[in-house]
């Protein structure tokens, strides 16, 4: 059984949605007012059973989180008012586009990665012995402190100051992924959150699919 | 008088919201076969768009020419190189891998003195090392500066002096005969215009006869008011590139500057500031001049003019005798916001009210199209029209 997480009205604990991403639910918890993150729902009286995971979105405010018993129960019909339900279709209309705006951002960032464990270290490891060598005026007394430098020069069969200026141009344009796609979260997941109804969302989804995925104009 | 247009994003043109203009809807579903990303400005104006555009490139007065594309190179190089100095601007050059963008890079190195090569700044990405390393190997690393291209919105409305490689398509050719010889094979290109062949290169994508046979009416006048015979399959879509995405491919880079500098984006910004390397009015005549030196037979030998200039400054026969045209710029713009609306008084928009740039008197147009002999559209006219009329 997958981690699951709920979004809780805060007032009345009726769900508002649920969903395996935890995360999304925690940002909902933050663009939603008077909302509660409950984490791991599934435990420890679901751990074999996955009912919730496949309900409809528009069947979540019929259930009520009982935080103490850890348990759903059917949510009383006069708590599952008009306003209850609008803002589960909010939530389940921001959890969907922040899932889909999360994954693209996520495949974006993917020439960033490596696969490989502990390769970030590597790389940070990396630019701050290249940054230390270049403000040394590439002074090759430094050598034994930027053994990464070293290395990667032998390796291509450049000079010391060639490799450490090579280390810091890979390591820009990897920032700069980063950089231009913290401007595209920032922006969208900013407009997401300020979305008061569900009919905010398709256009906000449209606009970014748009910045993310198609504005190249070649 | 109608404002407008120096560049929009089709996309949004050719929303469905936009849909209530017949004309208009005409108008997108052309965007099936030209692609969605092209700004299209006929420079000729035969086809008169439903939104109102503004050309600022007119077609060079025809003259009779004989320099060649080394010598329109060279020359283009020494004056950029001069205009850096003039300004006491930095030159920033966007080097790419691909062939334009070297050919660009090793023009401006031939006749760059020490003092000019150390004042440019090669602005390049991941992907322009893995598209040619041996060049970046032999010729950038450790001998030029070098920055990220990823971040180049920022250089956008500064006081350097900003030169890529766009518009060597619009001279050579168009990416669109890619795709032209994958469906029909390569001895297609050189093959007298056939109206047959581009019906049904078109209508699979088009998927409407008629709509299909009034776009190749429209491009087949375009191609009568060119200054030169447009005889084969290749040079048709050449013609389509270079009358009607010069504007686009020009101002595209520019849609991309972040809102603080927009309105640092002049005219006077761009005509100092910012220039592509191929946008002169001679290398437009050398391509009316020249049209069979732009393929040979295959499509390896796309720009083999260029290939050639770089083969005698790299000594690479490899690049020369296999390097094929590849986007290059995609990986680049992915994931920055860019405008979609330039106006001809500079204003950069994301989005507009179509109704404020629509152009009544166009080809798209019914009435238009029934006055000069063809068949009326089956689309309706609706209320927004006469609104908008």
């Amino acid at each position: 059984m997958l981690v699951h997480s709920a979004l809780l009205d805060f007032n009345t604990h009726v769900v508002l949605a649920i969903s395996p991403r935890v995360a999304a639910i925690e940002l909902l918890s933050e663009c939603m007012a008077d909302t509660l993150h409950a984490a791991c729902v599934h435990h420890p009286n679901y751990v074999h059973s996955s009912f919730f995971a496949a309900l409809d979105a528009d069947e979540w405010p019929r259930l009520t989180w009982d935080l103490r018993e850890r348990k759903f129960a059917e949510t009383p019909a006069e708590m599952l008012t008009d306003e209850i339900r609008d803002r589960s279709r909010l939530a389940a209309g921001k959890l969907d586009v922040i899932d889909k705006m999360t994954d693209s951002l996520n495949i974006a960032r993917y020439k960033v990665r490596t696969g490989i464990a502990m390769q970030e270290i590597v790389y940070l490891a990396k630019r701050t012995q290249a940054l230390k060598f270049k403000e040394s005026q590439y002074d090759d007394d430094l050598m034994d402190d930027c053994q990464l430098v070293v290395q990667y020069a032998d390796h291509a069969n450049v000079s010391l100051r060639q490799a450490a200026d090579e280390i810091l141009l890979k390591a820009k344009f990897d920032e700069e992924i980063l950089v231009k796609t913290e401007l595209l979260r920032l922006r969208y997941f900013g407009k997401v959150k300020e979305a008061s109804s569900v009919d905010q969302l398709p256009p906000i989804y449209t606009e970014f699919l748009r910045d993310c995925c198609v504005n190249a104009r070649v | 008088m109608t404002s407008r247009l120096l560049y929009y994003n089709p996309n949004l043109i050719a929303a469905s919201g936009n849909h209530g203009l017949a004309d208009v809807e005409l108008f997108s579903r052309l965007f099936a076969v030209i692609d969605r990303t092209v700004s299209l400005v006929d420079r000729t104006h035969t086809i008169r768009l439903p939104i109102a555009v503004h050309s600022l490139f007119p077609l060079p007065e025809p003259r009779p020419f004989t320099s060649t594309f080394e010598e329109l190179c060279d020359l283009r190089a020494a004056e950029l190189l001069r205009r850096a100095d003039e300004l006491g601007a930095t030159l920033f050059v966007f080097w790419s891998g691909g062939i334009d963008s070297t050919l660009a890079l090793v023009s401006l190195l031939k006749h760059a003195t020490s003092a000019q090569a150390a004042n440019m700044v090669i602005l390049l990405s991941q992907e322009s090392i893995n598209e040619y390393p041996k060049f970046y190997r032999e010729h950038i690393l450790g001998k030029l500066r070098v920055d990220s291209a990823v971040m180049f919105p920022s250089l956008l409305g500064g006081h350097h002096l900003v030169v890529n490689g766009e518009h060597n398509d619009q001279l050579f050719g168009s990416d669109m005969v890619g795709k032209l010889i994958v469906r029909f094979g390569e001895p297609v290109m050189h093959q007298p215009y056939s109206r047959d062949t581009f019906f049904l290169f078109f209508d699979e994508h088009v998927h409407d006869r008629e709509t299909t046979n009034f776009y190749l009416d429209e491009f087949e006048r375009l191609a009568a008011a060119a200054p030169v015979s447009i005889a084969t399959n290749f040079q048709f879509l050449w013609w389509i590139n270079f009358s009607m995405k010069w504007q686009s491919v020009f101002i595209r880079t520019l849609s991309y500057v972040p809102p603080r500098r927009a309105a640092r984006i002049t005219r006077d910004y761009i005509e100092t500031n910012y220039a592509p390397f191929y946008c002169t009015e001679d290398f437009q005549r050398w391509s009316l001049a020249n049209l069979d030196s732009k393929i040979k037979a295959t499509w390896r030998t796309y720009k083999w003019p260029c290939k050639d200039i770089i083969y005698r400054f790299t000594k690479d026969a490899d690049y020369r005798d296999n390097k094929i045209k590849r986007g290059s710029l995609y990986n680049l713009l992915l994931q920055q916001p860019s405008y979609n609306f330039i106006d001809e008084a500079m204003n950069f928009r994301r989005e507009i009210d179509i109704r404020d740039y629509y152009q009544p008197d166009n080809s798209f147009a019914p009435a238009e199209r029934i006055a000069v002999g063809k068949r009326p559209t089956a689309l309706p006219l609706r209320e927004e029209l006469a609104v908008a009329q």
